[in-house]
């Protein structure tokens, strides 16, 4: 029996990056290209965008060649008067290049792109925080394909707003995942130095909501503790891909266009593989493929790790229960040591 | 001058009702784990309403569990016919739909402010005088300060919108205003992050948000981070920053906006746990315009 299974989206950065991707099975990608805004950084850097509109036309155009979709990140959770021309010309250009879709998540940037008729489908970013069928239909009928959910919902809310509503709908399955939701966030938003200094003087910390604070009672001033307390984030979705594709979602994105693209190309395979093995139904062989890959490197820097030391012992696990996740301790000498074994044998 | 009390609890209800506010809000702006139950949110309306104050009920972002739940809220007040709406979710602006007599308020997790953000934004200094002027400009903006944003909101029957306390933004503010929108700001506690895999619970231990027993209604924590000399405050799901409004920042804010409602919470971190706390606070503000 051969089951539908939903798209695969792969992140990129880099045209090298598509290359990879697409050989390990993605079916679409996404990704961004710098925005003249580059000082502005809301959110993320211009690390995380391909650098020239050139460079997407090559990846759209190899993209195309091996029929695989190109979708651009024009998702930036803000506009403003003073920047509508700017995104304008943005959204004009990239979509001069051929891209298959356009990810949109601000209102003032949906009318913009209304305004130019793209001619290519939209699809509602998670920045739309969409935690319900009655967002989903409300997305739709202002234009979008597919919504991106938030992150954080449970497998049965997902089931619920995909049998109740009218747009495909798209699901988060692994990476770095964020503690918070992603709109909502201010922690991460430019690069201000003592902040760049604190996260690199922390060993094996990436984002601001890793970081230790101390904790008081706000009342009485007592100390209660040192721990990093805003650290909630998922990271991998593995043993639910069945649910997930049972519950009928139409997409299943890989976080991570920052990321190496050793990561991107080895979570897509991975990702890919399993898929398939769902779709022919192969159970058995899916679940044993799943507790090989728990064991494997991760080839994803500063975390040294593989999978079941990244999410499972730490119940990192995208869809589990909402209030799981208890807080990362710093590395022992000898976990961190066999962390360095690992990565000297990833380099070879 | 308006001054509107957010409440999240009965207890905290009871007490700004006897205050010298000319508002009360019920509800929960960031969980939904705190969703007052139906029956609660007829006994606050019917308490608010007798006091001669005006009702807003304050919703936050719902999942698909508790929808069902809020749509019988709405369909109450729809019924009442004189309440405000505060929405925190696109799926509940669209529930108004069929909730024409409801007054729909724009919530703050729908208004995307950059100057929330805790870190100074104009620190790079290898680029132009002039690049971060621009960023600073936009730095301070928010999401309404574009025609397309604030007409969809228009268009959508929102005549009310809720910020924050931040007085750089306050230029900024104002065309918010000339473009028909009535500025609710809230003082104190700006939010800075917020998530549904709740941080106090983790902290405390609890496990399960749906036998949740809500200790964020008598407590929260001052988080410090040493390396970066910061605090910021943790209640509930929700990590704020702290601002004290100024004499002088008071002033300014009303030459400059004129007209607007002033939104402060009861909660553990604010202190304003009683009616007196509260004509103290709204005391000061009279007296400071």
């Amino acid at each position: 029996m051969v089951q539908k299974v939903p798209k695969l989206l792969a992140p990129i950065m880099r045209f090298e990056g598509a290359v990879k991707v697409i050989g390990a099975g993605a079916d679409e990608l996404y990704c961004d290209v710098e925005m003249p805004l580059k000082h502005f950084s809301l959110y993320r850097g211009a690390e995380h965008s391909i650098p020239t509109y050139k460079e997407l036309n090559a990846t759209v155009k190899y993209a195309h060649d091996h029929g695989v979709k190109v979708f651009i990140t024009a998702n930036m959770p803000f506009t403003a008067d003073i920047i509508e021309k700017d995104w304008r010309e943005h959204i004009v250009r990239c979509l001069e290049q051929n891209v298959d879709a356009l990810v949109v998540g601000d209102l003032g940037v949906l009318s913009t792109i209304r305004d130019i008729d793209p001619g290519v489908p939209l699809l509602a970013s998670t920045y739309f925080c969409s935690m319900n069928r009655e967002a989903a239909n409300f997305l739709k009928k202002l234009g979008f394909r597919r919504v991106i959910l938030e992150r954080h919902l449970t497998i049965p809310e997902i089931s619920g707003i995909v049998e109740n509503s009218e747009p495909e709908v798209e699901v988060f399955v692994h990476g770095a995942g964020c503690s918070n939701i992603n709109v909502n966030c201010y922690l991460f938003h430019y690069r201000y130095p003592p902040l760049t200094k604190a996260l690199r003087d922390v060993d094996g910390f990436k984002n601001p909501c890793t970081l230790p604070f101390e904790i008081y009672d706000s009342r009485s001033n007592e100390k209660l503790g040192e721990a990093p307390i805003l650290d909630a984030f998922t990271f991998c979705s593995i043993c639910h891909l069945p649910a997930l594709v049972k519950a009928g979602v139409a997409g299943l994105k890989i976080v991570g266009r920052g990321d190496f693209i050793a990561f991107q190309e080895s979570t897509t395979r991975i990702y890919r593989e399993l898929l398939d093995l769902i779709g022919q139904d192969r159970v058995d062989e899916f679940y044993k493929k799943v507790l090989e890959l728990k064991k494997d490197f991760l080839p994803r820097p500063p975390m040294f790790a593989n999978l079941e030391e990244v999410a499972c012992e730490q119940k990192r696990c995208f869809y589990g229960p909402l209030f799981h996740a208890p807080y990362r301790t710093q590395l022992s000498w000898s976990a961190w040591l066999k962390y360095q074994f690992k990565v000297l044998e990833h380099r070879k | 001058m308006r001054v509107t009390i957010q409440t999240e609890n009965m207890k905290n209800l009871r007490e700004s009702v006897h205050s010298n506010c000319s508002g009360v809000r019920f509800g929960s702006e960031f969980c939904e784990w705190k969703i007052p139950s139906l029956g609660n949110l007829k006994e606050a309306y019917t308490i608010v309403k007798e006091a001669g104050k005006k009702f807003s009920y304050l919703t936050p972002r719902i999942s698909e569990t508790n929808l069902g739940e809020v749509k019988e809220q709405l369909d109450f007040l729809n019924g009442e016919g004189d309440a405000g709406l505060v929405f925190n979710d696109l799926g509940v602006l669209s529930l108004l739909e069929h909730n024409p007599n409801l007054t729909p308020q724009l919530g703050r997790q729908l208004v995307f402010i950059p100057a929330r953000c805790p870190w100074e934004q104009i620190t790079n200094f290898e680029v132009s005088f002039m690049a971060r002027r621009h960023v600073a400009k936009l730095f301070y903006q928010t999401n309404l300060n574009n025609a397309k944003t604030i007409n969809f909101f228009l268009e959508h029957g929102v005549r009310n919108v809720d910020l924050d306390w931040i007085p750089p933004c306050f230029p900024y503010f104002k065309p918010l205003r000339d473009a028909g929108l009535n500025l609710s700001v809230h003082l104190h506690l700006t939010p800075v992050t917020s998530t549904r895999r709740c941080h106090t619970a983790r902290f405390l231990g609890i496990d399960n948000p749906v036998s949740c027993p809500r200790p964020c209604f008598e407590r929260g924590f001052l988080l410090r981070n040493m390396m970066l000399d910061l605090d910021f405050y943790l209640l509930g799901n929700v990590v704020f920053r702290y601002s004290e409004p100024s004499p002088k920042e008071i002033r300014n804010v009303h030459s400059l906006l004129g007209e607007f409602e002033f939104v402060v919470s009861m909660n553990p971190i604010t202190g304003l746990e009683d009616r007196k706390t509260i004509d103290m606070l709204i005391d000061n503000l009279s007296a400071f315009r």
